[in-house]
């Protein structure tokens, strides 16, 4: 269930019907929202349903042993934890990729070790919930948070149906405690809520939805274009991701502040970053907050030299990337994001050892100051721009042609104006949102905004997803 | 007090018409230039590629000098017809054995159905499946494409016995790709003209029932054509998969009732003159069509390349077409197989 199909349209309304009536009753909402989530979950496909009720169920008891136990005994716990959510992300997600890399290590070495390998279907979502869950057991084992003994509440958390096929990731120190409170319906929620929700369908159904048919001709049979049009869709598919991703955020944001949550903002104007570093505290924040707290600190963080912060920089990045999915397209492209962290840091450590500055306090209120954000802003995107191509080819191979294509191939291509004109449309729209936030250091650019123009915006909005209906595209995070 | 709170309603009001007409016009414009071209109703091909024919209902024009493109416009890909209205016809001159004997005369080869996929939509004329068989066979050859987007099995025959002399051609290949191909159906010949053909821009275009709904207008804004859209999903939901249905009523009857369209073809080909005929089973990016076992169906010689995407790295473009590559590997196939005919 898409949500930009009618069937989930329908189904919404039908749950928010009945989560007004059952307004102050915090235990019958919660179970109306568990069943819902269910519903929704099932409506993929049933069959995965039992992952995520034993996710529950072992993280739950987990918890409270956990909370309860002794040294060793919180220990047995935790493993347990780890072992059950991680074993099932092994077994679904990353055995059939490594097993089929294991045959073809040992076919290079002449040893030609073939493994069966069988089909295994990749359950939706099952690196968002798993994570989640995750997240609270280690927290727990870290006195961060107590352990919750609401089996029904801790359901909700892990189940919540607005964000449990494609984040935000939420920690359990800030999503558990508002399942367990009691919810209002307040009128700043809904007009909250109706700006995210709007601006969501606008950037995934008409921004993303419009730029993907160009990114795909490109990709179907990159030799056959020219330079200008591989750099062209490689902006292009940077459009279509953060549209599609941002745009699943915010609608997911948006129907959760409708019935009183407030959902972690995923995505903070990644195309303003002026860093790779910058990048990724703007860029799915969900997940390098949780790569950052639960892989990165626990290997030491850049506490302990140097080296070590090298490595632990490329060690979680390479996870990072391989937590997309079962590809080495995708460890490739962590590690491309790895090099450049760790380029960066050394960057700065040589800075601050030499200390070398690009102009004083006074003078980075000028023009200069300007130039070189502006600047350091296209470095990082020509940089970010690199890394999708590493993300969106499915082959080696693919990789080869494309970076070949956009570096030594010639830029002319008489057709570069049909992929120019609707792409740099869709940035320069991206971008004026982006930097009115930016500027308003706020997220609610169109509530602010005078009446006029916030209705303006809104109805364009309104008569664009009515002229472009919803076309039967889904999400491209889905698929991690 | 009154008076000021209908004047604030007055201006609220106000405010709220101006922002629905700026926000139409905003609509109205960003989407020209992000969906550029009209979203409406397909436009496969630039303007002037069809025109009207009292028997086909429609045909594509001779001479036609054009481009084919995406529904989105964002690809195209330029497209010459000859004086027929058929794509170029791919020959290969035959080379003379030790510069003594003159070359044996070249192989007259007629290649007809799978509509667009036939046809090579979205690919130079030099990608073509039939101009890459005719690279693929050795010695002379002449490969007339009978196929048009859009067009059936039935229909292609039918041009074939029409439009050409079907006695010239030495071999025939029937390109077999939907799933109506492996079905039996009584009147798969017929020519049933359609009597409101709508054309845009001299391009056929599929029957839309919101734009009955919408009027001209709906044929000049995009909001007022999505409005018109947004009324027929009721019905659309509601409405039972009429594709679903027909598949099954088909593999019933063609199990009850007599042979395959294809199996069909082949024989009307060889009652119009041509003595080898060849059915090519093509792959599909989504699904396999026909049965598993094609002698099921298929009393003539038969090639099955319909789980070819399973072994070999294909590549698709325009909308599930297949792309130079996968034209590439099919026809080396399909020139062994003509190759094994003889």
């Amino acid at each position: 269930m898409l949500f930009n199909s009618y069937t989930f349209l329908v189904f919404y309304a039908l749950v928010f019907a009945a989560y007004v009536v059952l307004s102050r009753r915090t235990s019958a909402q919660n179970l109306l929202l568990l069943v819902s989530s269910y519903v929704f979950y099932a409506a993929w496909d049933y069959r995965f349903l039992s992952l995520i009720l034993l996710s529950t169920v072992v993280d739950f008891w987990a918890g409270i042993r956990i909370e309860s136990g002794r040294k060793n005994t919180r220990r047995r716990w935790l493993i347990l934890s780890l072992v059950t959510n991680l074993g099932v992300l092994a077994t679904f997600k990353y055995f059939g990729f490594a097993a089929q890399s294991f045959c073809q290590l040992t076919e290079m070495l002449g040893l030609g070790i073939s493994l069966p390998i069988a089909e295994i279907i990749l359950p939706v979502g099952i690196s968002f919930y798993t994570f989640q869950t995750l997240s609270y057991t280690i927290d727990v084992y870290r006195g961060r948070i107590p352990a919750c003994n609401n089996l029904l509440g801790f359901s909700v958390y892990v189940a919540f149906f607005p964000q449990l096929v494609a984040g935000p990731i939420e920690r359990a120190t800030h999503f558990l405690p508002q399942v367990l409170q009691q919810r209002k319906i307040r009128r700043i929620d809904l007009a909250v809520g109706t700006q995210f929700v709007l601006l969501g369908y606008f950037y995934k159904v008409v921004l993303a939805d419009s730029v993907a048919p160009m990114v795909n001709q490109f990709y179907a049979a990159p030799e056959r274009y020219g330079g200008s049009i591989a750099w062209l869709a490689n902006v292009g598919f940077a459009v279509q991701i953060y549209g599609d991703f941002a745009g699943y955020s915010m609608i997911a944001r948006g129907i959760s502040r409708w019935m009183g949550f407030r959902l972690m903002a995923n995505f903070r104007q990644p195309f303003l970053a002026t860093s790779p570093r910058d990048f990724w505290t703007r860029w799915h924040r969900s997940l390098s907050q949780w790569l950052r707290r639960y892989l990165y600190f626990e290997l030491g963080g850049s506490r302990r030299g140097f080296s070590i912060t090298c490595r632990n920089l490329m060690v979680t990045m390479l996870l990072g990337g391989l937590w997309h999915g079962a590809s080495w397209n995708f460890v490739l492209w962590g590690g491309f994001h790895g090099i450049l962290l760790v380029g960066q840091h050394a960057w700065m450590s040589v800075r601050s050892t030499a200390k070398i500055s690009l102009g004083s306090h006074d003078e980075r209120q000028t023009l200069w100051h300007m130039t070189l954000r502006v600047c350091r802003i296209m470095l990082t995107f020509v940089l970010m721009l690199i890394g999708w191509t590493l993300f969106r080819c499915e082959s080696l191979m693919e990789i080869q042609v494309t970076l070949s294509r956009m570096f030594t191939a010639s830029l002319a291509d008489p057709r570069w104006v049909s992929f120019a004109t609707p792409i740099a449309l869709a940035l320069a729209i991206m971008l004026v949102i982006d930097i009115g936030k930016e500027l308003q250091k706020s997220e609610l650019v169109f509530l602010r905004a005078p009446l006029i123009v916030r209705w303006s915006v809104y109805s364009m909005i309104v008569f664009s997803l009515l002229a472009v209906g919803f076309r039967p595209t889904g999400f491209i995070y889905f698929q991690f | 007090m009154k008076k000021e709170n209908r004047t604030r309603r007055l201006i609220h009001c106000a405010s709220l018409g101006v922002s629905l007409m700026i926000g139409w016009l905003l609509c109205e414009s960003v989407l020209r230039v992000l969906v550029p071209g009209p979203i409406f109703y397909s436009t496969w091909f630039t303007e002037g590629v069809h025109q009207r024919d009292p028997y086909f209902g429609f045909v594509f024009r001779p001479d036609y000098d054009g481009t084919m493109r995406n529904v989105d416009q964002v690809w195209s890909e330029p497209l010459q017809l000859d004086s027929g209205g058929f794509r170029k016809s791919a020959v290969r001159e035959g080379e003379a054995s030790d510069g003594q004997q003159p070359p044996a005369p070249p192989k007259r080869i007629a290649m007809l159905g799978s509509a667009s996929m036939g046809f090579g939509y979205g690919l130079a004329d030099h990608e073509t499946l039939h101009h890459q068989v005719a690279d693929h066979l050795a010695g002379g050859c002449q490969i007339d494409l009978i196929s048009w987007p859009g067009f059936t099995l039935g229909q292609d025959v039918q041009k074939l016995a029409r439009m050409l002399e079907p006695d010239q051609y030495d071999i025939g290949v029937i390109l077999a790709y939907g799933k109506d191909d492996y079905a039996f159906h009584p009147d798969w010949d017929t020519i049933v003209t359609p009597e409101n053909l709508q054309m845009m821009d001299s391009v056929v275009t599929p029957d839309d029932p919101a734009s009955r709904l919408g009027g001209e207008f709906y044929w000049n804004s995009y909001v007022w054509a999505g409005v018109c859209r947004l009324m027929q999903v009721p019905f659309n939901l509601l409405r039972a998969n009429p594709s679903d249905g027909n598949s099954g009523k088909s593999s019933s009857l063609n199990s009850q009732l007599g042979k395959a369209q294809v199996a069909m073809a082949a024989e009307r080909l060889r009652s119009l003159g041509i003595d080898a005929v060849l059915i090519v089973a093509l792959p599909r990016q989504s699904d396999v069509a026909g049965p598993a076992d094609l002698s099921e169906v298929i009393d003539s010689a038969w090639v099955d390349l319909r789980y070819e995407p399973e072994e070999q790295n294909f590549d698709w473009i325009a909308y599930g077409h297949y792309g130079p590559r996968s034209a590439s590997h099919l026809a080396g196939k399909i020139t062994a197989a003509i190759e094994s005919l003889e």
